[in-house]
């Protein structure tokens, strides 16, 4: 019998990544001067190093899903473009949690933390 | 890329000094090398920068031909056209300028780049991707008549063929011996591989006959569960394997390998795997630190340890612990380097903790493939890539779905390289 499977909203991942960039910012927080111009300056800077972050490691996917996740046309690899980010932190916490079979996927899954599987996830998402 | 905007802004109402205006030129980038790590990080500086660097890739060939897969066209299941992409649209569709033309000196206070053709190309970022080099004249014999006749097909291309027309010719009940040097070298499951698809090509039409490998390393570098299994089943009594023989040399007309300690042996077709060493313009611009063959990097921007401003990628690299020299891995490198350079170039810090997969399919036969798999991250304590713990793995038997997944990966990453 198959459990009842937990299903994350896009607002959920949404709130948890940016939850986790908050976290981030004051490791990431350049030296400057103090003052609100500055914090606001900070913490933009923060959240688009960690936007980066989320697409260099995203990056590392196209070479069996494609450039950008946009898969081949046939390719039996699914393209990860586009498709909505809750429906991609399920799977790949799925593979991690050894809740999905497959080849090659499981094995990748577990040597990533669940805040980058969301930030990737996002990336894709955002890939229209 | 702020204070760029505005130099731009003041370019537009012509009030700028030489000096602004050299600073408000595109960034130029050269990338020496097209192959699976140079292309992807001309493609990556293109896209990522949105057009706003220049790139330029020095690459003699008008093509790229895929060196995983190729054991498929020395196999005879495929044809060069399979795993052979023109370099077009990384120039039409990318803007990426291709020089054909071989890099042959690198002045790295100067910044530029000399060409054979006499040409010499200013760079503000170089990125060396300079594959590997064979290191013929360990194997005295090759110079020897007739050495031309021993082929390594270590790099994809004329050889890949010629290996082929030669198995194609070799009698029924021949003998085809592959050797193997130590390790490390390009593609570790890669001559496991040809073992295979060579016995799979025997096995058809020539079944009398046999494939010896021999293999200056211990045991099997890579895979070695997974195709011990396939050699004792499917290629029962066709390969012998036999580790711990390093070949030292060959005579050519007798296709007589020589060992270090073994006896010689005589073979059909010999094909033989030199070391290797970083591709010679890495070497000649003194960047082969590791035992005078192989490149150290700081794997956060994939910098050389000699000169911040080259990024060196690929097979050519000093590898992290446990880091194949791969294809997936180049390619990774290329986007690491790109990221890198842009930060760089932008005046901001890069990404401090690069996270990346390798994923490598080697066929077992025609259609049936193994894969093995690893996430690598950056460990700042350790200034290296480390694979994550528990993470990764292999097949657990040869298989039809992950041949085609094997197909897959392929088209996927020349679309990610090339496309």
């Amino acid at each position: 019998m198959t459990a009842p499977r937990r299903r994350m909203t896009p607002a959920r991942g949404l709130a948890a990544w940016l939850a986790a960039m908050a976290c981030a910012a004051p490791a990431l927080a350049q030296t400057g001067t103090s003052g609100p111009a500055s914090e606001a300056r900070t913490t933009v800077e923060a959240q688009s190093a960690r936007m980066q972050q989320a697409r260099n490691q995203a990056a590392s996917c196209a070479v069996c899903h494609g450039p950008d996740g946009r898969a081949p046309a046939d390719s039996p690899v699914p393209g990860l473009a586009g498709r909505a980010q809750a429906d991609l932190v399920e799977m790949m916490l799925d593979y991690k949690n050894g809740k999905r079979t497959g080849t090659v996927m499981p094995q990748i899954a577990k040597g990533y933390s669940d805040t980058e599987i969301i930030a990737i996830a996002s990336w894709f998402a955002d890939q229209k | 890329m702020g204070t760029l905007g505005g130099l731009m802004g003041a370019a537009a109402l012509g009030m700028l000094t030489p000096r602004q205006a050299r600073a408000a030129a595109p960034a130029r980038v050269v990338v020496i090398g097209g192959g699976y790590g140079g292309a992807t990080a001309a493609r990556y500086l293109r896209t990522w920068s949105r057009g706003a660097v220049d790139v330029t890739l020095v690459e003699p060939d008008a093509a790229f031909v895929s060196c995983p897969l190729s054991n498929l066209v020395i196999g005879g299941r495929r044809g060069m056209a399979d795993i052979t992409l023109a370099y077009d649209t990384l120039v039409r569709r990318h803007g990426v300028r291709h020089v054909r033309d071989t890099a042959v000196a690198i002045d790295a206070a100067a910044r530029t780049v000399r060409l054979a053709g006499g040409a010499t190309l200013p760079y503000d970022r170089l990125v060396l991707s300079p594959g590997v080099e064979m290191q013929a004249s360990a194997i005295p014999g090759l110079a020897r008549p007739g050495g031309e006749q021993i082929l390594h097909a270590w790099k994809a291309g004329p050889q890949t063929e010629a290996l082929f027309r030669q198995l194609a010719a070799m009698r029924d009940g021949g003998t085809f011996a592959i050797t193997i040097p130590l390790a490390p070298y390009r593609c570790p499951p890669g001559p496991y591989e040809r073992a295979c698809l060579v016995a799979d090509y025997l096995r058809q039409y020539k079944p009398r006959s046999k494939v010896l490998v021999f293999d200056a390393n211990p045991d099997i570098t890579s895979k070695g569960a997974l195709f011990r299994q396939v050699w004792q089943t499917r290629y029962q009594g066709m390969i012998e394997y036999r580790p711990q023989h390093e070949t030292v040399d060959v005579d050519p007309a007798t296709r007589t390998i020589k060992f270090d300690v073994q006896d010689d042996e005589r073979a059909d077709v010999v094909n033989l795997i030199p070391p290797q060493r970083a591709g010679a313009i890495a070497v000649a611009a003194g960047l082969a630190t590791a035992n005078a063959r192989w490149c150290e990097v700081d794997f956060q921007t994939m910098a050389s340890n000699m000169a911040p401003e080259i990024h060196v990628l690929g097979d050519a690299v000093q590898i992290a612990p446990l880091m194949p020299k791969s294809g997936t891995m180049a390619n990774q490198h290329g986007k690491v380097a790109a990221a890198a350079i842009l930060q760089r170039l932008a005046g901001l810090a890069p990404d401090p903790a690069p996270l990346y997969t390798n994923t490598c399919y080697s066929f077992t036969s025609a259609t049936e493939a193994i894969h093995i798999a690893s996430v690598h991250r950056y460990d700042p304590a350790e200034r290296t890539m480390v694979t994550v713990p528990g993470a990764g793995g292999l097949s657990t038997a040869p298989n039809t779905r992950e041949g085609q997944y094997a197909w897959a990966w392929a088209r996927s990453i020349w679309a990610d390289m090339l496309g």
